[in-house]
Formats: C-alpha cells, sequence, structure tokens
C-alpha cells in the first residue's frame, strides 16, 4: 500500500519514514513537499491513503483535498495541522477530508489509522 | 421811628379833603388790595407745600413773590391808614422793604421766565402721554412676543434634557478673602438629574467642595475647571470625567459666558460609551494576545512533532534499552505530552471571529486548562485541589476558548488574592452536576471581598487591584463570556471566596 506524506517541512517527513518503516512491512511511504507535487505523485502512483499538513506553500493541504475530491479520485485525506481552526467542521466533508488530526499528532494514533486501511 | 417824628405830619385825609367821593373808593380799594394781596400768599404758599420737587431758584422765587406780594398788601393797608394818621415812618419803612424785595423778584423772574417759557403747554404735554402710551403698548407687545420665544425654548431644552440622563447646573461661586474662588452654590437647574447620574433631584448645595469633596482630587480636577472656566469666560469640556462615588463617567461642559454672572454645567452620563470603549480595547486585546499565542504554538507544533518522531526513532535504535534508558525514554515522552498540552491550552487563547457553541467533555477541558497553571501555582505557594478526575465526563456545551478564559481570569484574580496570605494558599475547585446543568465551583483561601465591594464585582471599570495587574480580561467581560455560552458566572462567599461558573448541559 502506497501512502503519500505532504508537508514542506523535511524534518517531519523524515519522522514519518522512520514510522512507518518501522512499524510496517507493506506500506510504502511517499513523500511531497507542497499540494502540487503531491498530485504529480498520485497521477503517477497508486496512492491508498493521503496525510497532508494545513499550510503549506504553492498549493496548501485545503487546496489538494478539493482538488481530489474534484478528480474523483477516492483516496481518503487526512489533514495533519497545526492550526485546523480554519477548517470549520462543516467545511469538511466538503472538502473531502475524512479527518483532522491536531499537531503535534500521536503517533501511535496515526499508525493505528494507517493499519486501518491495510 | 428812626430818629423821624411824624407826629406833627398831616394825615393824608387832608389832601383830599376828606371828599368821601374820594375818600370811601381809595380807602376801600386798598383794603380790598390788602385782603387780596394777602390770600394769595396763601395760594403760593399751598402751592409749594404741593410741589416738593421744585428746585432751589424755583423755590426762592416763589417766596420772593410770597414776601413781594404780602408786603404790598401790607403797604396798602398802611396806605389807608395813614389817612386818618400820620405814621409815615412805618410807611416808609415798608416801602422800602417792598421796593428791595420787589426789586430781588423781578431779578429772579428774570432767570426763571427762560425755564418757564420752556414748560411744555398742555398740548404737548398731552401728545407726549400719547406717545408714552404708543410706546408702552409697544414694548408690553415686544416682551410678550420675547417671553412666549424664551417659554418655547426653555420648553425645548426642558424636553431635551428630560431625555438624557443628564443635568444642567448653575454654580454661583464664592469668592474667599484673597479673592479667589474657593468654592460654589450649585443648583441643579433642569434634567433628570437622577440617581444613575448620581444627583439628588433639585439639589441645592451651599458648599459644592463639602457635598462631593472628590472634584478637588486629581482624578476628576472638576472644581479647578470650574474655576478655569469661570475667571476666563471660556467653555472647557472633560469628557469623560469619572465619579468614583457612583462609578460613573460623564461627558461635563464647564460653560461661563461674559454676558452672564454664573456658570453652568452641564453634566451627561457616558458610561455605556466608555464601557463599550473599554470592552472593544480589551477585545482588541485578547485578538491580539490570542493571535500570538495561535502564532506561538503554531511555530512550535512541528519542531514538537520532530522531537517526538525522532525520540521514539532513538528509542526503536536501543535493541535492548537498560531500565534506567527506559525510565527516561517514559520522562521524555511525559515532557512532549506536557509540551503538547501546553500548546493546546495555547491555541485555545486564539479567538476565533466568532464565538461558536460545541460539545464539550468539561472534564477534560478543565483539567487541561488547570494543568498550564501547575508551574505557576507552585512557584506561588499555592495548593491547587481539584475535586474530580477525567473519569465519567460530562459533555456541556460551550467554547473552549471562552471558558479558558474565564478559568484564567479566576485562577489569575485567585494567585493576586493570595499573595498576602502568609499561612497556607489554597485553591480548591470541584464540580456539581444537576440535572441540566453543571457548576464549576473555584474556591481560594484568600482574604473576603468587602461586602459593600461584593454587589459591584462584575461591574467594568470595578477593581481592587493596582494599575497595570491583570490579564486585562476582567471579571466583567467573564460573565459577559459566560452568559454568552447561556451560562452564567456568580461569586459567593462564606469561609471562602468562591467563583461559580455555570454551564448548561449537552
Amino acid at each position: 500500500m502506497n501512502v503519500l506524506f505532504v508537508d514542506d517541512d523535511e524534518a517531519i517527513l523524515e519522522v514519518y519514514r522512520q514510522e512507518v518503516e518501522a512499524h510496517f512491512e507493506n506500506v510504502k511511504p511517499l513523500f511531497a513537499h507542497n499540494g502540487l507535487k503531491a498530485l504529480e505523485v498520485i497521477e503517477n502512483e497508486d496512492v491508498s491513503l493521503v496525510l497532508t499538513d494545513g499550510n503549506m506553500p504553492k498549493m496548501d493541504g485545503l487546496q489538494l483535498a478539493k482538488n481530489i475530491k474534484d478528480k474523483k479520485l477516492e483516496i481518503d485525506v487526512i489533514m495533519i495541522t497545526g492550526f485546523h481552526k480554519k477548517v470549520d467542521l462543516m467545511k469538511k466533508e466538503e472538502l473531502g477530508i475524512k479527518q483532522i488530526l491536531e499537531k503535534p499528532v500521536d503517533f501511535d494514533e496515526l499508525l493505528k489509522l494507517i493499519s486501518s486501511y491495510l | 421811628m428812626f430818629g423821624i417824628d411824624t407826629s406833627g405830619l398831616m394825615p393824608h385825609g387832608h389832601c383830599i379833603r376828606w371828599k368821601p367821593e374820594l375818600l370811601l373808593p381809595i380807602v376801600g380799594s386798598d383794603i380790598l388790595i390788602f385782603l387780596s394781596y394777602t390770600t394769595i400768599p396763601i395760594a403760593l404758599f399751598i402751592f409749594y407745600k404741593k410741589r416738593k420737587d421744585l428746585n432751589f431758584s424755583s423755590k426762592l422765587t416763589l417766596f420772593l413773590f410770597f414776601l413781594f406780594i404780602q408786603l404790598c398788601g401790607i403797604t396798602h393797608l398802611i396806605s389807608a391808614y395813614n389817612y386818618w394818621n400820620s405814621e409815615y415812618g412805618i410807611e416808609m419803612v415798608l416801602k422800602v422793604l417792598t421796593a428791595l424785595v420787589s426789586v430781588a423778584t423781578a431779578v429772579c423772574m428774570f432767570f426763571i421766565v427762560p425755564q418757564l417759557i420752556k414748560l411744555p403747554s398742555r398740548e404737548e404735554h398731552l401728545k407726549l402721554i400719547d406717545e408714552l402710551r404708543r410706546l408702552n403698548r409697544e414694548l408690553e407687545d415686544r416682551v410678550s412676543e420675547r417671553t412666549k420665544e424664551l417659554n418655547e425654548q426653555k420648553n425645548l431644552l426642558k424636553t431635551v434634557l428630560e431625555g438624557m440622563p443628564g443635568a444642567i447646573m448653575r454654580y454661583v461661586p464664592i469668592f474667599g478673602s484673597d479673592g479667589e474662588i474657593n468654592d460654589f452654590k450649585t443648583r441643579v437647574l433642569m434634567g433628570k438629574a437622577s440617581e444613575e447620574a448620581g444627583l439628588d433631584h433639585n439639589i441645592e448645595t451651599n458648599s459644592l467642595v463639602k457635598t462631593y469633596p472628590e472634584v478637588m482630587t486629581d482624578e476628576n480636577n472638576h472644581f479647578n475647571r470650574c474655576v478655569r472656566a469661570y475667571m476666563n469666560n471660556e467653555t472647557i469640556i472633560d469628557d469623560p470625567m469619572y465619579f468614583s462615588r457612583t462609578r460613573r463617567y460623564f461627558r461635563t461642559v464647564h460653560a461661563k459666558k461674559e454676558d452672564s454672572d454664573n456658570l453652568f454645567v452641564y453634566f451627561s452620563d457616558v458610561t455605556q460609551r466608555e464601557y463599550t470603549k473599554a470592552m472593544a480595547q480589551n477585545n482588541a486585546r485578547l485578538i491580539s494576545l490570542g493571535e500570538l499565542a495561535g502564532g506561538i504554538s503554531h511555530e512550535i507544533n512541528s519542531p514538537l512533532q520532530v522531537l517526538n518522531g525522532k525520540t521514539r526513532q532513538l528509542k526503536r535504535s536501543i535493541k535492548e534499552p537498560s531500565e534506567e534508558q527506559l525510565i527516561v525514554f517514559d520522562e521524555l515522552n511525559e515532557t512532549i505530552s506536557k509540551i503538547s498540552h501546553t500548546i493546546q491550552n495555547l491555541k485555545r487563547l486564539s479567538r476565533g471571529d466568532v464565538v461558536s457553541l460545541h460539545e464539550i467533555e468539561v472534564k477534560k477541558i478543565l483539567l487541561e486548562i488547570f494543568s498550564l497553571f501547575e508551574q505557576r501555582l507552585k512557584n506561588h505557594d499555592i495548593n491547587l485541589k481539584i475535586g474530580f478526575s477525567s473519569k465519567n465526563d460530562i459533555s456541556i456545551v460551550g467554547n473552549e476558548v471562552s471558558i479558558s478564559q474565564i478559568i484564567n481570569n479566576i485562577i489569575f484574580n485567585a494567585i493576586y488574592a493570595l499573595k498576602g496570605i502568609d499561612g497556607t494558599r489554597e485553591i480548591n475547585i470541584n464540580l456539581q452536576e444537576e440535572e441540566d446543568k453543571i457548576f464549576v465551583n473555584l474556591e481560594n483561601n484568600g482574604p473576603l471581598i468587602k461586602e459593600e465591594d461584593v454587589a459591584h464585582i462584575f461591574e467594568p471599570y470595578f477593581t481592587t487591584k493596582e494599575v497595570g495587574q491583570g490579564t486585562g480580561i476582567g471579571l466583567s467581560l467573564s460573565k459577559k463570556l459566560a452568559t454568552e455560552m447561556k451560562g452564567d458566572l456568580q461569586v459567593f462567599q462564606e469561609k471562602n471566596v468562591c467563583f461559580q461558573l455555570q454551564l448548561p448541559k449537552a
């Protein structure tokens, strides 16, 4: 299974990589630094789950989620953000966001979430 | 008389040989003249008595006429007498006197005739009277018109002022022996001047300074303003001016016009406006505080996540960690968790634009908020006793940010109140549950609130703290936040001061 992590912070992506690789054998972590790059990855790879940050340059998490929904790609998008207040709970569905996790994320919770897609 | 012997002289009768056809008419006429000339002075005397307004020269002339006529009369009498007698000495004296008086009278007449000419004739008098009557009517008409105008203006002013929570007062200055104003007599002229405005209706004081000693303070400077306005014929506006006795703010206009003897002072209650201003300022401060908190928390979140991940990675890299190493990792996790919660709490200070109400697990939220104070309370040697745990949480409807701000405010106040306590300092928190609401009771063993202050404690501006202390949130805002959530904030005290936050259940 391919899981795409989107965040403009390299260090955070590295931490995600370490966690996934340490706990899953059949989950391949993919990475992108912003929404635009994420869409490129989705075009080229078969992605099952997207875990994205909110604030990013070029295209932020909200826009990425909306794009994915509009394209009817049928990929679940989970937002991990430190500033989630911008997303009204009502808008979640509108934007196609499955769930919002607050930074700093509870890694155990995150791993549990990923394993639910296996 | 005068050494002249007249006894041997002939009476006048001899000159006309006592012919009766001459004697009788001549003597008769002389006597008649005497009688007439005696009554004329009586008339003059009556005139003099009745006309007290005569000036000196008139009186003199009148007197001289009096004498002149009287002497003339007497001269005729003695003339008649001397037809049978020879008292020519007396006749001579009388004639000389008469001559002198008539000369004097003639001279006076010369001076008085021009004045007499000037006296208006009867027609002129009547004309003047008519003119005066006409002018009087005109004046009366104008006065009644003016009176009507004034009444209209007065009524308009009254109507306007009665609609406003204020009063217009007249101040009459009282000067000291040094010529300086040291007090004012005051009187309410118009306006509600109700208790709300802090003035008794129709109050008249003989001493502004004795009745309202606070006007002499630096705080409102009212007395100095009054003096300045009065002395310089100025209009001075103080906006706002604070009256501590009634805890209200007034827009005060001190006005003295040049053509008036009094100082007029108009008070208009602007407390509501000041409150609104302060609320807006408070809100602005809160918003910027919140933005700062939000910004800081956001900046810390990402590195914190990295720290968490790296700690886990480090733990994973040690194949067989020792017990000591395991303890260290636990402590690391705990610390990271604490930082995380602190960030959550900080974010709660960041208000959104709309205060929306959500379902909240109240115990969890409260415990997280209290944890933010742990260190601070320890620093102040305050024991925090929480009478509930996160077990069996209760769902309420509220706003996390608002609850956080209210609790922050109450605990900050408690910390301030407990500063002066030497013995054990305690804050006790417990939860009471009712069918449709919950009560969060925050009690501290600090000094009790003064009885007269309790009623005012949720009022804006009311403070027992020094300037610069506190978060600027204030109990009045806390109460407002509580009522916005369809709850309430109250204070009770028996042994201890207890603030009670009431929130509706979901």
